[in-house]
């Protein structure tokens, strides 16, 4: 056996018959051509560069490059992924080699499964990003040795870098994603820190759940970074909050979302259910502030429920956290929410109250946005009280700052609710006119029809006349007055633009009362 | 059956099989192989032509007098679609007597496959490079060193002369490069080679296939010899996980059809040799040869952890009865149970438990 192997045949021309295709060479020919020694080259022909033979011009070129060895040569060949991932691989780091195989490969299954119409088409792939590869490369393989030696948290930190890293880089959410969920799982093999790095890790994940809009899977992760944080109060973050507040305040803010969205969808129980467990987080936070808003968005849902007790404690609640630390827009807000809730349950007169504490607050913060809502909303309700001069007053006010905001929508109810109640208020006086019968009274609304003065207030000169009605009893605007204070309210607002004497535009023909 | 050179017709010459000299005797079953002796013919028969001998008689013979173009045309087609069978044959026979570590009889077979290639693609072929790998593994494997390079830088030229060249060409190419180099103790070389190895074949298959594994294996074995254990552990480790998940896979498959009404037993097995997903011949000895390497490795490693050999066991388990050798399948997932009682994975026990019932149940 052994003397056969030693006469093994030639590689070509093994069959006899074949010997005539031997010639055929495989490697390559030298160069044709003179030698290049120097005593050929003819003397004539070396001062003028371009005369030159080309095979010494080449030769002078090969000696300028340096000799490449064949790996160079391969790396010159090869793409640079190709060589990044050989140089991995040499070195022995092949779980890094399949990570980062892998996760080109998913690029580009995903890149191809979307088709040359997407977005995704025209960017750049991760393969041809050599900087981005060669940060994976770094620390993908500093965590694989770290992995070698048992030390996770070194791992985690890698991982952990390449996520930030990639959160920092446009388009590569999927990247950081990914290195998140790894990094998590490291944690998990993390001993020593009770979970520290894994409630680290829940967190971010949870993070970028919430980015990509998994609200509900978010939600897991949070809870359970919140269970591992409850049992450790003395870890802290960065910015010297507890892991536990921390997590709290994420928690509070997930349900928060969620509940609102499900508010939006109409899934009131759920939505009060999500919103709930967000209070009692923002409660277990000791962030008053928190608790407060999330009291306030409670409170809101459930008067949107119809449950108006529920809803009133909640914005006292509210109400007293912002008294607490003088917030005045928060103030603002919870009187706002407070009268509603008292207006929805009829109970106008503490609706009123509360408004008229929303004006107030208003006024002294100077917030004018809200002053002119606060003051619409009180007029609003006086005006349906009847208490037409109040109303008046509040709906000027409204109507003034509201023109100083020069915001088109507000002016334009303002004014129709301010020329609503004013109608209101001269209603009265023009009703006793039109009763008395007599011939002062006909002359003055005659004028009024003229001149759109209104004196119907003032007494009449001839003594002879019992005065009118002087403090007309407030008639609420019964429904069959309804069209009469309407068309009443037109000439009235009139009146009131040429009063203030810069209105141009046409009256508004709608009745614009605003929403309460 | 002897013959004389002298006695030739004119203008024949008969040459050896293996080394192309004068030939003196004659294979009696086909009448168209000769030989210069009685060692060469040995060789061979051992190596490829007591699978080929039948084969060779219709490829071998004088073309008979064909009348028309059209079935002279006939006998070519055919002729060609008879050798490209004849060069898979080959060429798995070789890589399966690689595997099984006989070199020597590896050489026949690879010459016969490379001359088919020859016959039917052409000297400048791609298809050439496979049997010339063969070839440089068998050389390399009989240590002749120079003889593998020359082969290989062959192969190497061929596959570099060819743009289009496949992936898993390539894969071997340089799996071969890597075993040259590091025969000749090149450690750094050969890791490059692997390196290169693992990428092309990871392009084709992904980097978790078993065609992948080789691979990562051969790179283990240098980083072993360059005594970089950590490393070589990961990588053993590596292979053994890709081999145990694709023999789970197997298993699975053949085991999980209980709709025939007598149960788990021999028709199981008789209807699973038609599945697709299984092993071929030259993949059954290279997970032999693989695991059982490991298996040894590990036995001897001393701060090794329990779980790598329960792993491995289980795997060789799986392989042997899937090989249909239940004794040794029983031996090894023994082994297995004792190697993962002491570990906390609950699952790799449990599943070596379940494969040992259905084991009990084939008998």
């Amino acid at each position: 056996m052994a003397t056969m192997a030693a006469t093994l045949p030639p590689i070509n021309g093994s069959a006899g018959s074949r010997k005539g295709q031997n010639v055929q060479h495989f490697m390559p020919s030298p160069p044709k051509g003179p030698p290049s020694g120097k005593k050929l080259k003819p003397l004539r022909k070396i001062p003028s560069t371009p005369d030159r033979d080309p095979f010494v011009k080449h030769d002078i070129l090969r000696q300028q490059q340096p000799d490449l060895s064949k790996r160079q040569t391969a790396s010159f060949r090869n793409t640079y992924k190709h060589n990044l991932c050989l140089d991995m691989l040499q070195e022995g780091y092949h779980k890094s080699f399949s990570e980062l195989f892998a996760l080109i490969k998913q690029q580009e299954e995903e890149r191809l499964e979307r088709g040359p119409e997407s977005l995704m088409w025209t960017l750049i792939m991760l393969k041809d990003q050599h900087a981005k590869l060669d940060m994976l490369k770094v620390h993908l393989t500093r965590a694989e040795e770290a992995y070698r030696k048992g030390d996770f948290s070194e791992v985690y930190r890698n991982r952990y870098e390449l996520a930030r890293y990639f959160q920092s880089t446009k388009d590569d959410k999927w990247l950081a994603d990914h290195f998140f969920t790894t990094c998590l799982q490291t944690s998990t093999e993390v001993q020593g820190d009770h979970g520290k790095m894994q409630a680290q890790g829940h967190y971010n994940v949870g993070v970028s759940l919430e980015e990509n809009g998994d609200n509900y899977e978010a939600v897991d992760h949070f809870e359970a970074y919140y269970k591992l944080a409850v049992d450790h109060k003395e870890w802290i973050t960065a910015d010297d909050v507890t892991f536990h507040t921390d997590a709290c305040f994420n928690l509070w803010r997930i349900y928060t979302a969620i509940g609102q969205v499900l508010e939006r969808q109409e899934e009131l129980e759920k939505a009060l259910d999500f919103l709930t467990k967000a209070l009692n987080m923002a409660k277990e936070s000791h962030d008053k502030t928190l608790e407060g808003q999330a009291s306030y968005t409670l409170g809101q849902t459930h008067e949107k429920c119809g449950d108006g007790k529920s809803a009133l404690v909640h914005l006292n609640n509210f109400l007293d956290i912002c008294n607490e630390f003088g917030n005045s827009e928060g103030i603002g807000k919870a009187c706002d929410a407070i009268s509603k809730a008292y207006a929805s349950q009829g109970k106008l007169e503490e609706s009123i109250e509360y408004l008229r504490k929303f004006v107030e607050v208003t006024e002294q913060s100077g917030e004018e946005l809200a002053y002119s809502r606060a003051c619409h909303n009180l007029g609003n309700i006086l005006n349906s009280l009847g208490r037409y001069d109040e109303a008046t007053d509040y709906f000027s006010k409204a109507y003034n700052i509201s023109r100083t905001l020069s915001d088109k929508e507000a002016i334009n109810t303002n004014r129709v609710q301010f020329g609503i109640a004013m109608a209101h208020r001269m209603m009265g006086g023009f009703h006793g006119h039109v009763v008395l019968e007599h011939r002062p009274a006909l002359e003055r609304m005659i004028e009024w029809k003229s001149a759109r003065t209104d004196e119907f207030e003032k007494p009449f000169p001839e003594p002879k006349e019992e005065e009118p009605t002087k403090a007309p009893t407030p008639v609420p605007p019964a429904p069959v007055e309804a069209e009469s204070t309407q068309e009443e309210a037109k000439p009235e607002e009139d009146n009131a633009q040429q009063r203030d004497g810069t209105m141009t535009e046409d009256t508004p023909t709608e009745t614009g009362t605003m929403d309460s | 059956m002897t013959l004389n050179p002298l006695a030739n017709p004119k203008g024949v010459k008969l040459a050896c099989e293996l080394c192309q000299k004068p030939a003196f005797i004659q294979c009696t079953k086909c009448r168209v192989t000769y030989y210069c002796g009685v060692e060469h013919q040995k060789a061979d028969w051992m190596g490829i032509h007591e699978k080929i001998c039948q084969s060779l008689i219709q490829l071998r013979q004088a073309s008979p007098f064909l009348p028309s173009e059209e079935e002279r045309q006939k006998r070519i087609n055919h002729l060609n679609v008879k050798k490209r069978q004849m060069i898979d044959l080959t060429r798995t026979t070789g890589q399966k007597l690689l595997f099984e570590g006989r070199h020597e009889q590896a050489v026949p077979a690879a010459m016969q496959s490379l001359r088919f290639a020859i016959d039917v693609h052409g000297l400048a072929s791609i298809e050439l490079v496979p049997s010339y790998l063969i070839l440089g593994e068998a050389s390399i494997g009989l240590g002749r060193l120079s003889q593998a390079e020359e082969y290989l830088a062959q192969a190497q030229w061929t596959a570099l002369k060819t743009p289009e060249c496949s992936n898993a060409i390539k894969s071997k190419l340089y799996r071969n490069l890597g075993l040259l180099y590091a025969a000749k103790g090149q450690y750094d070389d050969s890791l490059r080679q692997h390196a290169d190895d693992i990428y092309h074949a990871s392009e084709d298959f992904g980097t978790d296939d078993i065609r992948t594994s080789g691979g990562y294996y051969h790179m283990a074995n240098v980083f072993f010899r360059q005594g970089r254990m950590d490393i070589a552990d990961t990588l053993y480790r590596q292979v053994a996980e890709i081999w145990y998940k694709h023999l789970l896979q197997i298993v699975k498959v053949r085991t999980a059809t209980p709709d025939v009404p007598k149960g788990i037993g021999p028709v199981i097995s008789e209807e699973s040799l038609e599945e697709e997903d299984s092993l071929d011949e030259a993949q059954e000895a290279e997970a032999v040869q693989v695991l059982n390497a490991i298996y040894d490795m590990r036995e001897h490693q001393s701060n090794r952890r329990a779980q790598d050999l329960a792993k491995v066991s289980h795997a060789l388990a799986m392989l042997y009865f899937i090989l249909m050798d239940i004794t040794k399948a029983k031996e090894f997932g023994r082994k297995a149970v004792v190697a993962s009682e002491g570990d906390s994975d609950d699952c790799l026990s449990r599943s070596v438990v379940e494969f040992m019932k259905i084991l009990e149940a084939v008998k």
